[in-house]
């Protein structure tokens, strides 16, 4: 399961942080027309309090503590804060679904806080990342859910939450790990055991990996938030990744990362080894198998038991059994308008979703190619994992492991029999 | 009452106090906080009277919504969510007798529905609040889908209830399978045999009961 998960990671790091971090990253110059090159300088490094406003908009709290200094979201808002007390024992729901509630509960337990974000994060890797999420974190089933966030829009957000990118700020840390010794830094990582918890896709298989219970509740968290060592070469600037292995919890004080007694000269090496190793390229995912209509009736009992039940409801739910909060799929939410697309009951699964200029349109018009819209989302999540989001249609479930390729079917084949009940 | 049992009842309350204070909630914490939510279990019941509702028990459907709220018929649209549900169940119970419910005994204003008259009245409510109730939530198929199916079964409505169906159905967003038998009822009055078979299709395709897709000839179409 977890080679399995670990194959999700789709991004190379030669293809990534395109855009505007060569202009983050030169020292200001200036010139004739000081406005004007002030304020384009300010577009390009992006405008950290219209980042705070979008934070706000976007609802980053809702799923990050840390993210912004205003309360918390409404508990009812709180996606992982209401599963982690599920589990925890602490939010009771009616007898008898509290057992159904705690074994449905296996995903949104853990999520990676954005405490002192702006100490680590290089905001080039921000602003790629929030307009392309991938899988960051291998042994995380949720990710980043792919927003409705513009170019400006993730500059501003990167501008808010990282650090600036302005390379002189970062020289001196820079020169520190060139002088390290990336072999040394390789086999003290097997000795500290950091592929416990670390994947680090692209360098030849590391040893040392302790064996860890991932039901452990102690370690649990450290499994789950551990991010692919890949790409820190390009999340973290030099000097926020040297005080990081220094001490984690200097940096960030809730990191589930333990504290390694590390020698300065250690410090330097493991460093070298994550900023210099080399990285085989990711492999394009094979695609998976769309599988061919079934030859069976298949229900919306069925549908809606296996699929729209156990995935779609919290963001397609009901209004009026959730304090009047239908999920951001329904009447909105994480910045999306509300779209009026409610799977809770066949009625409403028939009633649609409410377009940019708040015309309905059925979720199975088809799409050009004639594959019904909401195939087409189902279908799109998978090309999302495999780093080729459409355009046109964003992936689903948002921000979840897309369905397996039978549930799809599934799926497919209710929609192409009609919808029967 | 006198000095003395004054005294006791203060002083009893004094060593009750601690225990009242510890009882007392902690104040909230950013996250974390231990606290307890209970559903609602009205809204259990709702669904309930949902699901019975769906499954054609129409008497049971409105029965239920009689027991959660028993000033249900005295309830405006708008009150409460789930109240509005309630109004919805309890206005499509009706439609789907044609008016003929009759429950709510026990309360203060049960549904009668055995003459003509009273039938009539029965399909009047439940269009008045099925109408609110799609005013209240706009660019609702589901609710307009309830709304036409209503219309459709009193004669001076039935063009409204045309007008609404066929608009759903061009997009594909008629909601129920009674919402496409009425639409199929109102083809064969006027004699629209080919949208008539294709509304028939559709209904007995969303529903687990086809004979509720059945369409009565109508005068015209048997008079040959």
């Amino acid at each position: 399961m977890l080679l399995s998960l670990a194959a999700c990671h789709r991004r190379d790091p030669a293809g990534a942080a395109p855009g505007p971090s060569a202009a983050a990253s030169a020292a200001p110059t200036t010139s004739a027309a000081p406005a004007t090159t002030t304020a384009a300088l300010a577009e390009a490094l992006g405008d950290p309090e219209k980042g705070h406003a979008l934070a706000l908009r976007f609802e980053c709290n809702r799923c990050h503590d840390g993210a912004v200094p205003e309360p918390a979201a409404a508990f009812e808002l709180q996606c992982f804060h209401c599963h982690q007390q599920i589990l925890a024992g602490t939010l009771k729901p009616p007898k008898r679904q509290e057992k159904r509630w705690r074994e449905g509960v296996t995903g949104l337990r853990d999520v990676p806080t954005l405490t002192s974000a702006s100490k680590r994060f290089r905001r080039a890797w921000l602003t790629s990342f929030l307009q392309n999420p991938f899988d960051l974190r291998p042994r995380l089933a949720p990710t980043m859910p792919r927003l409705a966030i513009n170019a400006a829009e993730a500059r501003d957000l990167a501008a808010y939450f990282g650090a600036p990118d302005t390379a002189a700020l970062h020289a001196e840390a820079a020169a520190e790990i060139a002088r390290g010794d990336a072999g040394r830094g390789r086999a003290l990582m097997e000795a500290k055991g950091c592929p416990s918890c670390h994947v680090f896709t692209g360098v030849p298989a590391l040893a040392g990996a302790a064996k860890v219970d991932p039901a452990d509740k102690g370690v649990a968290a450290s499994l789950s938030l551990a991010p692919d060592l890949r790409y820190a070469r390009e999340r973290l600037h030099p000097d926020a990744l040297l005080a990081w292995l220094k001490s984690p919890k200097q940096m960030k004080p809730d990191t589930a990362m333990p504290e390694l007694p590390l020698t300065p000269v250690e410090v330097r090496d493991l460093a070298a080894y994550v900023r210099t190793a080399t990285l085989a390229p990711i492999e394009a995912l094979p695609a998976l198998p769309r599988l061919p209509l079934l030859g069976r009736p298949v229900t919306y009992d069925e549908v809606s038991g296996r699929v729209f039940k156990r995935t779609c409801w919290h963001c397609h739910g009901e209004p009026d059994y959730a304090v009047g909060d239908g999920g951001p799929g329904n009447t909105g939410g994480f910045g999306f308008k509300p779209r009026g697309l409610n799977l809770v009951d066949y009625s409403s699964v028939a009633s649609g979703f409410v377009d940019d200029q708040g015309e309905r349109h059925s979720a199975f018009e088809p799409l050009a190619d004639g594959t019904p819209r909401m195939v087409a989302a189902l279908l799109a999540r998978r090309s999302e994992e495999a780093d080729r989001p459409r355009a046109d249609v964003r992936g689903m479930p948002l921000g979840y492991p897309a369905l397996s390729p039978e549930e799809i079917q599934l799926v497919e084949t209710w929609v192409a029999q009609g919808r029967p009940r | 009452m006198k000095l003395r049992s004054i005294v006791r009842i203060v002083s009893a309350s004094l060593l009750l106090l601690p225990f009242g204070l510890a009882g007392a909630p902690a104040p909230a914490e950013a996250c974390g906080t231990e606290f307890f939510s209970v559903v609602d279990h009205s809204a259990e019941n709702i669904s309930s009277a949902e699901k019975a509702l769906g499954q054609g028990r129409y008497e049971a459907a409105a029965t239920s919504v009689f027991q959660i709220f028993p000033k249900l018929r005295s309830t405006k649209v708008g009150a409460g969510p789930l109240s509005d549900r309630a109004l919805r169940i309890l206005a499509l119970a009706a439609v789907r007798v044609d008016g003929g419910l009759t429950v709510g005994k026990g309360v203060t204003w049960p549904m009668a529905g055995v003459t003509p008259e009273q039938k009539e009245g029965n399909l009047v409510f439940a269009i008045d609040t099925l109408r609110k109730l799609n005013e209240k939530r706009a660019n609702s198929p589901s609710f307009q889908t309830d709304l036409a199916e209503a219309l459709g079964k009193v004669p001076r409505y039935r063009a409204e209830s045309y007008a609404i169906l066929t608009q759903l159905a061009k997009k594909d967003l008629v909601a129920s399978a009674e919402g496409y038998a009425t639409l199929a009822r109102l083809h064969e009055a006027l004699g629209e045999g080919a949208p008539r078979d294709a509304a028939v299709k559709r209904c007995e395709g969303m529903t687990k009961t086809p004979k509720a897709c059945q369409v009565p000839a109508s005068p015209a179409t048997t008079s040959s």
